[in-house]
């Protein structure tokens, strides 16, 4: 059946007012960038309403982000930056808990780790303590090991194929410490600045390592049988429809738990 | 994959409009099609055909028995697919052009949103005791950040013998 005229005409308008009106940041082609940043501000907001962290936004150097400027959210790859105002802004995580040690951790988007292989893995949405952010913004360079959280986004519609969670895992595997970076080292993530920093606990096998983090893919789509049976397996969560009511708040409900028990990881 | 009449006018606008990718897109999407109703929602499927066996983080060897114990024949990644039939083709994209160009506009716009509701935390944290009256939260652009001059990062870094 053709389609009525009148429709063929509104949606040559909406698709015109569309763009004239949106940043190239939404438009379909831009690789859901809107989701990482929806995805970023919403658990930054779920931490914020928690009274356990205070949340701030930072610029590139990790001074606060004044009234009035921009978040600037990256859209190309790259390790940690040497410090610059202008470089990527991220969202900085204040533990407020009285009687309990200050924590300082940081959300960032598309941030690259490097893995044990030598290998980069861009990792849409990853939280990392500061103290293996910092010493990198000295010079530059990437973070080592696991992220407390890691979140692939993904825009597609479609059922996620198992290929795609296949990628998400090697992702981890590649970045988990099951061996030891240095000798007597146990740790989950490090930064191979001068001195070597080093946080967190090493786990025995990767599951364990996986099963104390929150790592998912976020999809305005759902998943497929292999998809969904190869994640839970490795704990990575299915966040699927992400768009839809209630959606979102799973994410955070799992992202707010590994907050709690940060200590532990 | 036959497409319907309605359809390939849909595509056809939104290539003429510059949105070219977004019509490969939906076409992949239609031929790719959905899982068949016995395949979805699946999820819990080996969880069931399970004998229950604790399964201890600490010792590999349950996980792989856990794994010999799934009694399905069916291959967990095998996955059995149908094309939108034409008479779903109109009602999938219009779905499709919700999620696609709607949802990810509002997501935007609530993010930027919610930025300005943590800045302004941080302006009331900042000036404990000297904050009057009320500030209306105003949204925080956010925007592309462009890449600065960076050099290799990898020559800054000190020497780690990959494992």
């Amino acid at each position: 059946m053709a389609l009525p005229a009148h429709i063929a005409r509104d949606l040559r308008s909406a698709l015109r007012s569309f763009r004239a009106k949106n940043s190239p940041m939404t438009v379909p082609t831009s690789a859901g960038r809107a989701l990482e940043a929806w995805l970023m501000m919403s658990l930054a907001r779920a931490a914020q309403r928690s009274g356990r962290w205070s949340v701030t936004l930072r610029q590139g150097d990790g001074s606060q982000l004044p009234l009035g400027a921009t978040f600037n959210f990256p859209t190309y790859q790259s390790g940690i930056l040497p410090s610059n105002p202008t470089g990527p802004s991220f969202v900085q995580l204040d533990r407020a808990v009285p009687g309990v040690d200050t924590l300082a951790l940081e959300l960032h988007g598309s941030l690259q780790w490097k893995g044990r292989s030598g290998a980069t893995h861009e990792i849409d949405v990853s939280l990392l303590p500061q103290s293996i952010a910092q010493p990198l913004r000295a010079h530059g360079g990437h973070p080592r090991g696991l992220p407390i959280a890691g979140y692939e986004c993904k825009d597609k519609i479609g059922a996620a194929s198992t290929d795609e969670m296949r990628e998400t895992i090697a992702r981890l595997f590649d970045l988990a410490l099951v061996t030891r970076p240095y000798p007597g080292w146990d740790c989950r993530m490090f930064a191979a600045t001068s001195p070597h920093v080093r946080w967190g606990r090493r786990q025995s096998i990767y599951r364990a390592f996986f099963a104390t983090g929150a790592y998912g893919v976020v999809r305005a789509g759902g998943f497929s049988r292999g998809a969904r049976n190869l994640g839970r397996h490795y704990h990575v969560r299915r966040h699927e429809g992400i768009y839809g009511p209630g959606a979102i708040a799973a994410v955070e409900a799992r992202f707010l738990q590994v907050l709690d028990d940060v200590d532990n990881i | 994959m036959a497409a319907s009449e309605d359809l390939l006018e849909i595509v056809n606008i939104l290539n003429a409009e510059g949105f070219g990718a977004l019509a490969g897109e939906l076409l992949i999407e239609v031929n790719v099609g959905r899982e068949l109703s016995d395949d979805v929602g699946a999820d819990d499927v080996t969880e069931v055909a399970l004998t229950g066996k604790i399964v201890r983080l600490d010792d590999d060897r349950n996980v792989e028995q856990r794994f010999f114990d799934t009694t399905e024949g069916l291959d967990a990644s095998e996955v059995r697919r149908e094309p939108i039939p034409a008479s779903e083709q109109m009602r999938f994209a219009a779905e499709f052009l919700r999620m696609k160009l709607v949802d990810p506009v509002r997501a935007w716009a609530e993010a930027e949103k919610m930025a300005g509701d943590l800045t302004i935390e941080l302006t009331r944290f900042q000036q404990a005791g000297s904050v009057r009256g009320f500030r209306s939260p105003r949204p925080v652009r956010i925007e592309f950040a462009e890449r600065p001059e960076e050099g290799c990062l990898d020559c800054r870094e000190t020497p780690y013998q990959a494992r």
